[in-house]
């Protein structure tokens, strides 16, 4: 056989492959629209809805009026609900962190021994854990026992066990991604374990540890469940300490939608597409950072 | 001692010019006991050149594995490596000098020559210049002292040719004239090293 | 007696169940470089870590043998005083990239305390960048991070973080193996300028017999986690007594 034959037989052979992998690329594109079409019915429908709430007492007057819900003409804003939704993610980010830290650098560093594993393991677990059953854990403890009334302080302290465990998890990889050379390099200049930590490898990982507690703090924006036993939800002022009973973005959505008026569904929209900006900003910010990392 | 091992390549390319200086340095001394046994054929310099043989061959063997275990070393690659390559073949051409230059004392001082004809003593002269322009050549990486190096040889080539048609002229040949003939076709020989070594300073330095 | 600057006694390493050191003793006169040269996953780097205590950091590790420095069991004392004295650079070029190139030589000494002002911090920085040969190409932008350093400029800066600390043993694993032969040049050169002109002892692990002969007084040759031969490089280089010296110089091994 000629060059020339084998060349023509081998380009039939892959006509025939290019006809089966565009068919199997077809497959693939459909089965992933069928995968996210969900995604994109709820971007859409919160977003024609949203649009439309807010836009009946303008942007800024939506998100710093307090709600007035008998008044369907001027139902008012969210204001007060963002500032605690604010407060809460501001309180669970720096409790969460202050755990989840050492926690992560913990089960990192020191990832061959058991106590490092069981560490890890039961953030694992505590990643699976109802969310509703903390919230009742924390009320029962806080609300009930301690306090004596629905207070912010119970609700961050709720969102931070929730939150706790993807921090930990989060931290922990980037520390682990770090190569092992680098960690040879800082003790072989006789620096000791600690010094090696904070000066040279929670700082390089300093970005895998942000997008950590950007997860964190989007989860802390966005959850529900442990706040409905512990804020109470205080939607018309911001609350006076953290004592004080007060109202969360997430937990005004869940109140309101099911209010017989439309006028609080109305809000309820408003407020779902707020939220739904925030939490997705915070993941594209994460995504920013996270391609940044290099070495 | 360590200062050897632990040597920049510089530094172990110097180390082999030197050895070559002191082989150098030898065939000249060597040439010079020739002259002066041209001059005085009384002069019994057989020891002394024997030695210098000797120490000349030894010298040659140390640059040669040296020269190799340099390549190993370093690598050497475009002129670097032709340059060390000239190194053992001028190495090489110094011993045979100095083992002619042991021949011609050898011949005299067997043949117990008493007196020596002008012309055999010229082409020595002759020939020691030839090696001393040639290696400064080499050494200095001066190609223009290298060049008329090859008149001088076919100047001594003639004497040495003139030589043997002279005593194929005659039936009995004198013993004075034998002589001069081998110690000419010796100091032909020299000149043809000498030569060699300008040729390696042409190739190399071109 | 003489006091050497390193003495490897009968050193056993093993790794989880891997023998991984069978029992490797040599000596490193002060102001030499010794190199260890076989083929890889023999066990040269394992030693290099033995002696600077960094297969601490391996929890599977096991060590027995009795290594010295300057007459100092190194596993009578504190891990960090060991390594602050004996410098290491690595196979992989490893400067911390969050840091400046200066900071990267700095750091050391600042967290030992060696030096008491700036100026004096500015100097060791120079001379350390100096004698890794890499302060002329670096010295116009000291404050920006190691990032965008070339390869074997990396390594160069690598080597400099340890000479920041005026170590009087400096363990080489490789430091060549990741770059191209130009930087390898420097850093070889540099190595031998390090020895001469600072008295450093040096232990090179290598698996080039050409690297070893142009930079060690001594030559170590190990084969699987034994050492096969040893002696002044020339002598093992040229004449090797051992059938596998001699194959791995011939690179069969």
């Amino acid at each position: 056989m000629s060059n020339s034959q084998i060349l023509i037989q081998q380009d039939k052979v892959y006509r025939k492959r290019r006809i089966i992998n565009y068919i199997g690329l077809t497959v693939i594109v459909a089965l992933f629209i069928t995968a996210f079409l969900p995604l994109f019915h709820i971007v859409y429908v919160t977003t024609i809805n949203g649009v439309k709430a807010v836009s009946k007492v303008g942007l800024l007057e939506f998100l710093t009026a307090p709600p007035n819900p008998v008044d369907p003409q001027n139902p008012g804003g969210i204001g007060p609900a963002l500032v605690g939704t604010l407060i809460l993610v501001v309180l669970t980010t720096v409790f969460a962190v202050l755990l989840a830290l050492p926690a992560g650098v913990f089960i990192a560093e020191f990832r061959y021994s058991g106590m490092s594993r069981l560490t890890l393991l039961l953030a694992l677990i505590l990643m699976e854990f109802p969310t509703v059953l903390i919230g009742l854990t924390v009320y029962a403890i806080f609300v009930e026992r301690l306090i004596g009334r629905y207070n912010m302080l119970a609700g961050a302290i709720a969102l931070t066990i929730v939150v706790l465990p993807y921090m930990i998890v989060q931290i922990s990889e980037a520390l682990r991604h770090i190569p092992y050379n680098l960690r040879e390099a800082a003790f072989s200049i006789g620096l000791t374990r600690f010094k090696t930590i904070y000066r040279i490898l929670v700082p390089v990982a300093r970005r895998g540890i942000l997008v950590g507690v950007l997860i964190g703090l989007a989860k802390a924006a966005g959850e529900t469940a442990p706040l409905l036993f512990t804020i109470g939800g205080a939607y018309k002022m911001v609350p006076e300490s953290l004592l004080e009973e007060g109202g969360a973005v997430p937990l005004l959505i869940y109140h309101y939608i099911q209010q017989p008026s439309e006028a609080y569904h109305v809000l309820a929209w408003g407020a779902a597409f707020i939220l739904m900006l925030v939490v997705m900003g915070v993941m594209l910010i994460s995504r920013a950072v996270v391609k940044e990392v290099k070495l | 001692m360590k200062e050897d091992y632990v040597a920049s390549r510089e530094e172990d390319l110097i180390h082999l010019e030197s050895m070559l200086q002191r082989l150098f340095k030898i065939t000249i001394e060597s040439l010079e006991i020739v002259e002066e046994t041209l001059k005085n054929p009384s002069l019994a310099a057989e020891n002394d050149l024997s030695a210098n043989a000797m120490l000349a061959e030894h010298l040659k063997d140390t640059i040669h594995s040296e020269a190799l275990f340099f390549i190993a070393k370093w690598h050497p690659l475009g002129r670097l490596l032709l340059y060390v390559e000239s190194i053992i073949k001028v190495s090489y051409d110094l011993f045979r000098i100095v083992k002619y230059a042991y021949e011609i004392v050898l011949t005299i001082n067997m043949t117990s020559l008493s007196n020596i004809d002008e012309h055999v003593l010229l082409a020595a002269e002759h020939a020691k210049e030839m090696v001393i322009r040639s290696f400064e050549a080499f050494l200095k990486r001066v190609k223009e002292k290298a060049k008329g190096i090859e008149e001088l040889d076919a100047k001594v080539d003639r004497e040495y040719r003139s030589c043997l048609s002279r005593i194929a002229s005659m039936d009995k040949v004198p013993k004075k004239d034998a002589a001069s003939c081998i110690i000419l076709r010796q100091i032909e020989r020299i000149a043809d090293h000498a030569t060699y070594i300008a040729r390696q300073t042409l190739r190399l330095f071109e | 007696m003489v006091e050497y600057a390193v003495e490897v006694n009968d050193l056993h390493v093993w790794l989880g169940e891997r023998h991984i050191l069978q029992g490797v003793t040599f000596r490193c006169p002060e102001r030499t470089v010794t190199a260890i040269m076989g083929p890889s996953g023999t066990g040269k780097s394992t030693v290099l870590r033995a002696i600077n205590r960094l297969l601490d950091l391996n929890p599977e590790a096991k060590v027995r043998g009795r290594v010295k420095i300057f007459g100092v069991d190194v596993y009578s004392v504190e891990p960090y005083v060991v390594r602050r004295h004996v410098g290491m650079v690595f196979q992989e070029p490893n400067p911390f990239p969050h840091i400046s190139i200066y900071d990267n030589v700095a750091l050391g000494p600042k967290l030992h305390g060696i030096v008491r002002s700036k100026k004096e911090l500015d100097e060791l920085v120079k001379w350390a960048l100096e004698k890794a040969m890499l302060w002329d190409e670096v010295k116009n932008r000291l404050y920006d991070l190691p990032t965008k350093l070339s390869g074997g400029q990396k390594q160069r800066l690598s080597l400099a973080r340890a000479l920041a600390l005026k170590p009087r043993i400096l363990l080489l694993d490789e430091p060549t193996a990741n770059i191209d032969p130009v930087n390898a040049m420097k850093i070889e050169e540099a190595i031998k300028s390090i020895v001469r002109e600072e008295g450093i002892t040096v232990i090179l692990v290598t698996h080039m017999p050409a690297q070893a002969v142009r930079i060690s007084d001594f030559l170590v040759f190990m084969y699987k986690g034994k050492v096969v031969e040893q002696g002044p490089t020339r002598d093992v280089a040229l004449h090797p007594r051992s059938e596998l010296t001699e194959r791995f110089m011939r690179g069969e091994l």
